[in-house]
């Protein structure tokens, strides 16, 4: 592994500490199989070879995104683009929560760049992002749809490790999640969470919960949210969970402390979104289940 | 602002009785009062002055800034850009059909206030409330800080006006808290003038919850 100062296409000033990693994915439909044509990558991002885990084998390529040192601390600098070509079909998810280490002064960031040709689908569920007290981070997810692209997909945020007694104080995470279509927003969501500020605790914002959440799909016309809020009834006391459609964006959110709840919530309404856009079931990453 | 012309234009704009509808829509208001979130003038207060010093202050408020200029440039592809940047930010499917219906109507009302170019570009696409207005705003030479202003002005006294009714509160405690927005407001404004744009948008995920649970709560008075 390079170090960013040794590095010739390094973005950064030749002098910026921290790590950088980049990784590109390019699928392609290949012979009514969707494969893993392109890949490179710099620095510690990689990815498992691509598996066909659904049960009409040819279906959905499935790939998990490895990031080795489990986190970003202050300085370091990813990057990860994915493009899925004309018909593709692709499941990305990742084996362990990112985490934002506390900071020594500089943020971290995380640049995530998807893009989805017509008539391919990307499914992209990495698991949550553990921003630990002090941290500074800011995540930025562009998703560029061409016309009859599906792309269904979620961020889940903890703010703090509240199992470990750690609250969220300090520190500042930014993020931006964001979906074009023909150059034009679609839908954008930007979150300012900073330690001890009223967005933590009062009741408009996260109401003294640690963990949000928010799955958005594109690529459905029938109106099924009512089949979704059935799947995805919650117990209000000790969580919240809405669904929404906006023109054609269909707008799923969590709030509560839990991030496996979320995502199991989340896997619910995907059951629904899946079987109406495609008819086929979800296929849903073992590795969840470990 | 030393041009009285302009002045009584922005009163104008920022009346409650603008006849474009906005009494209807309580913005999450509704919801949050029926989870008792909000019950009384202190939690009343916490949600308006809350919602307006940050989401309103890192989105709706930029994004006026620089429709204003737009329209002041007739950059006819910046109000565009904007007004969908607004409209792709609404937090749920309620919030964004009122953004369209009251700029609708605003468009309506301007362009029989002879602002004819608001019913133009509304053949082009929905605009948002924040766009018609900035459009008024702009054609009829109110500067920038006093658009901004008002805008914010007008959102407070519609909210305020719905916890009136819905929590309930008496006028005078409704009169306290359109106080505190007063105060509130100024620093908001120069907030949303230095704001990059990249740093435009800000998610608030309760009222984002709210307001979708109001879509399909059993009880309404309002539309959102």
């Amino acid at each position: 592994m390079l170090q960013p100062s040794a590095m010739s296409h390094s973005a950064a000033a030749p002098d910026a500490p921290g790590w950088m990693a980049g990784l590109t994915l390019g699928f392609v439909r290949r012979g009514g199989r969707t494969v893993l044509a392109r890949r490179s990558h710099y620095g510690p991002l990689h990815v498992q070879r691509p598996f066909y885990p659904e049960a009409d084998r040819d279906g959905t390529c499935h790939v998990y995104l490895l990031h080795p040192p489990g986190g970003l601390v202050g300085g370091d600098r990813l990057h990860v683009h994915v493009d899925a070509g004309a018909g593709a079909e692709v499941l990305l998810t990742s084996p362990a929560a990112q985490k934002f280490y506390r900071t020594n002064g500089l943020p971290a960031q995380l640049h995530q760049h998807l893009q989805v040709a017509e008539g391919a689908s990307l499914e992209w569920f990495p698991l949550e992002t553990i921003v630990f007290n002090g941290a500074s981070g800011a995540s930025h997810t562009v998703v560029e749809l061409a016309a009859g692209a599906q792309f269904t997909g979620w961020e889940i945020t903890c703010l703090g490790r509240r199992a470990a007694g750690e609250g969220f104080h300090t520190g500042e995470y930014r993020q931006r999640f964001e979906i074009l279509r023909h150059d034009e927003a679609l839908w954008i969501e930007r979150a300012l969470l900073t330690g001890n500020s009223a967005v933590l605790d009062t009741r408009w914002g996260m109401a003294g919960y640690s963990v949000t959440g928010t799955l958005v799909h594109v690529g459905t016309e029938h109106d099924g949210l009512d089949v979704i809020r059935e799947a995805t009834s919650s117990d209000r006391d000790n969580e919240l969970f809405s669904v929404t459609k906006m023109d054609d964006v269909v707008v799923c959110r969590y709030l509560g402390h839990h991030a496996e709840r979320a995502r199991s919530l989340f896997v619910r309404a995907w059951e629904v979104l899946r079987q109406q856009a495609s008819g086929r079931p979800v296929c849903a990453p073992r590795i969840w289940n470990t | 602002m030393h041009n009285s012309a302009a002045l009584l234009r922005l009163m104008q704009l920022v009346s409650p009785a603008l006849p474009v509808g906005a009494y209807a829509y309580s913005q999450g208001l509704e919801h949050a009062v029926a989870e008792r979130w909000v019950a009384d003038e202190q939690s009343a207060a916490d949600w308006i002055i809350g919602l307006l010093a940050n989401a309103l202050a890192n989105l709706d408020a930029p994004v006026l800034v620089r429709l204003h200029a737009a329209w002041q440039a007739n950059d006819a592809e910046a109000v565009r850009y904007w007004n969908r940047y607004l409209q792709a930010s609404r937090e749920s499917a309620e919030l964004l059909a009122e953004d369209r219906h009251l700029g609708g109507a605003l468009a309506r009302l301007l362009a029989d206030l002879d602002v004819g170019e608001a019913i133009e570009w509304k053949r082009g696409s929905a605009p948002s409330f924040a766009t018609m207005f900035a459009l008024a705003a702009a054609r009829w030479a109110i500067p920038c800080r006093d658009t901004v202003n008002g805008f914010l002005w007008s959102w407070s006294e519609n909210q305020v006006a719905a916890a009136i009714k819905l929590v309930p509160l008496g006028q005078t405690a409704g009169q306290r808290i359109l106080s505190r927005a007063v105060a509130a407001i100024p620093p908001v404004v120069e907030h949303a003038i230095s704001l990059a744009d990249d740093d435009i948008g800000f998610l608030a995920p309760a009222l984002a919850i709210g307001s979708a649970l109001h879509e399909t709560q059993y009880s309404r008075l309002f539309r959102s």
